[in-house]
């Protein structure tokens, strides 16, 4: 009761929204991105699009009053769950326009929403003050970066239905990018762990630590083999990269389930100091449940 | 300016949980609710033991988190430095409950029965469904409509009882004590300045408007 204790209120729908929606804007700028270096990826742009709004069906399913859904627009001077909302009503269209004009132009225009709409869901856990695991600056970076990998992920899963794409991908820098995602990824992890180490709830830490092995094995070093491999053994670029993308994609999931749904304790309770009573003498305080600096 | 906080001497207050029932009383929530609730801590080892009762709700805060992220306004502070929710524009999002430190904030979908479903709801609470409060945000209003009668009709709020929450009306040491921190001569005010005090996670930069009295300076 007094310890922090585990938050039910978003279950694996919200989860869901951060999950869909930080795939799909992630597809959305790393095909962007990868279209500028000769990668044939507007039809990415379709499913990025349906990915993003699967998010946003989700956390309609959540909400407690549906019916009153367009209310969420009413607070962008503050609220970055508004922010996401409205940028999510230019981003959907975009994407659907991108894949039917085949426009690469489009798409490059497209990632701008993606970005601002990424930003702001790590933005929305950054100020969700109550919860020690989704409150630190570290999540942001995290979020920004397993988005991006994700979508790198499933560009690379079906990267073999566009014709010349796996070439393309190997003989110019997209899997230099691919790589530098990952570790990136890998950097943000490290400096997540890092900002809550030995300052937050002892449970948050060991959920952290349980999945630590997951994150760092099939989520960084599998990814980075796997790309290596690609790049030396021609012969099997398409499975070798569609494996990559499965593992980059995966982990980062798992990264973002973990967090909002297993690592989510409350702050919990705490006090200064114990009262004096009467003629006696105050004593220290308690802040029970917690990993604190010693 | 005018900033209702409240103030709790943790020398006085027994754990009694009078507080916690004139509140369940006076705004009916549903039960597994509770707006204003006493934690029971105990700290350290035996032989080196000691007890502390503190009581615990929204604290209103200055710089309230849950405002700040709410996206539809429904979270909103009013002049006198009460956190209100205005029920029918809240979508039930529950983003404030994450956003709140304090743990103050429910949202109940389907509300418990007391007696469990087979004897179904208990004939007071039938009276008082309050259904705007269904699957939207909820939390301590302060007893804001006491507030407000207060103030429209010449009373003044920690002072007289109409014009006060039903916690710090209902304790039985005098433990809460509820005032207007911005006026210099009021009761808070003066029990802050007598008191060594600290605020629940102050380190969050809230400002929270719960003040702990735990020793006289
Ligand atoms: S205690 Fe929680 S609900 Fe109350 S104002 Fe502060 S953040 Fe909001
Ligand atoms: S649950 Fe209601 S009050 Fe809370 S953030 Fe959502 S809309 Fe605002």
């Amino acid at each position: 009761m007094l310890a922090p204790t585990l938050q039910k209120r978003w279950d694996w729908r919200a989860a869901g929204n951060f999950i869909c929606g930080g795939t799909g804007t992630g597809l959305m700028i790393i095909a962007a991105t990868l279209s500028t270096m000769g990668l044939n990826t507007t039809a990415y742009a379709l499913l990025a699009s349906v990915l993003v709004t699967a998010g946003l069906g989700l956390v309609w399913l959540e909400i407690g009053r549906p019916l009153r859904s367009m209310n969420v627009f009413r607070n962008p001077a503050t609220s970055w769950m508004t922010r996401e909302g409205m940028v999510a009503i230019l981003l959907i269209p975009m994407g659907l326009l991108t894949f039917f004009t085949e426009s690469s132009s489009l798409l490059v225009l497209s990632a701008l929403p993606a970005a601002f709409f990424l930003f702001a869901q790590a933005r929305i856990l950054h100020m969700a003050k109550g919860i020690p695991a989704w409150r630190t600056n570290a999540i942001n970076p995290l979020i920004l970066s397993t988005g991006l990998t994700e979508g790198m992920g499933v560009l690379l899963i079906l990267i073999g239905l566009t014709a010349g794409n796996i070439e393309a991908f190997f003989k110019g820098y997209g899997w230099i990018v691919a790589l530098s995602l990952v570790f990136l990824r890998g950097v943000a992890w490290i400096n997540y762990r890092y900002s809550l180490a030995n300052n937050a709830p002892e449970a948050t830490l060991k959920v952290l630590e349980r999945s630590n092995i997951v994150i760092v094995l099939l989520g960084i070093a599998t990814p980075i083999v796997l790309l290596f491999m690609g790049k030396h053994y021609v012969a099997y670029q398409l499975p070798l990269a569609a494996t990559a993308g499965l593992f980059m994609v995966f982990c980062g999931w798992f990264c973002k389930y973990q967090i909002i749904i297993y690592a989510a304790y409350y702050q919990g309770f705490s006090i200064a100091h114990t009262p004096a009573r009467g003629g006696g003498k105050s004593g220290p305080g308690l802040k029970p449940g917690w990993r604190l600096p010693q | 300016m005018t900033r209702y906080v409240m103030v709790a001497d943790i020398n006085r207050c027994v754990g009694c949980q009078t507080c916690t029932a004139a509140c369940k009383h006076t705004n009916a929530t549903a039960p597994g609710v509770q707006w204003r609730k006493v934690l029971d801590f105990e700290v350290g080892t035996y032989p080196n033991v000691r007890r502390a009762f503190i009581p615990v709700g929204c604290n209103h805060c200055l710089d309230a988190p849950c405002a700040d992220v709410c996206p539809t306004l429904a979270t909103y502070k009013r002049p006198d430095g009460i956190v209100s929710i205005n029920y029918d524009l809240c979508i039930g999002c529950a983003y404030c409950i994450q956003a709140c430190p304090y743990q103050a904030r429910d949202r109940v979908d389907v509300p418990n029965k007391a007696y469990g479903k087979e004897f179904g709801q208990m004939k007071h609470e039938q009276k008082v469904p309050h259904s705007e409060r269904r699957a939207v945000a909820q939390k301590c209003t302060f007893c804001s409509d006491r507030i407000d009668y207060g103030t429209a009709n010449g009373l003044t709020p920690g002072i007289d009882p109409d014009a006060t929450p039903a916690c710090a009306n209902a304790c039985i040491a005098n433990a809460l004590i509820f005032g207007d921190i911005d006026n210099p001569n009021s009761n808070v005010s003066e029990l802050l300045r007598t008191h060594k005090h600290f605020q629940m996670h102050e380190e969050l930069e809230t400002g929270s408007g719960f003040y702990y009295l735990w020793e006289r300076k």
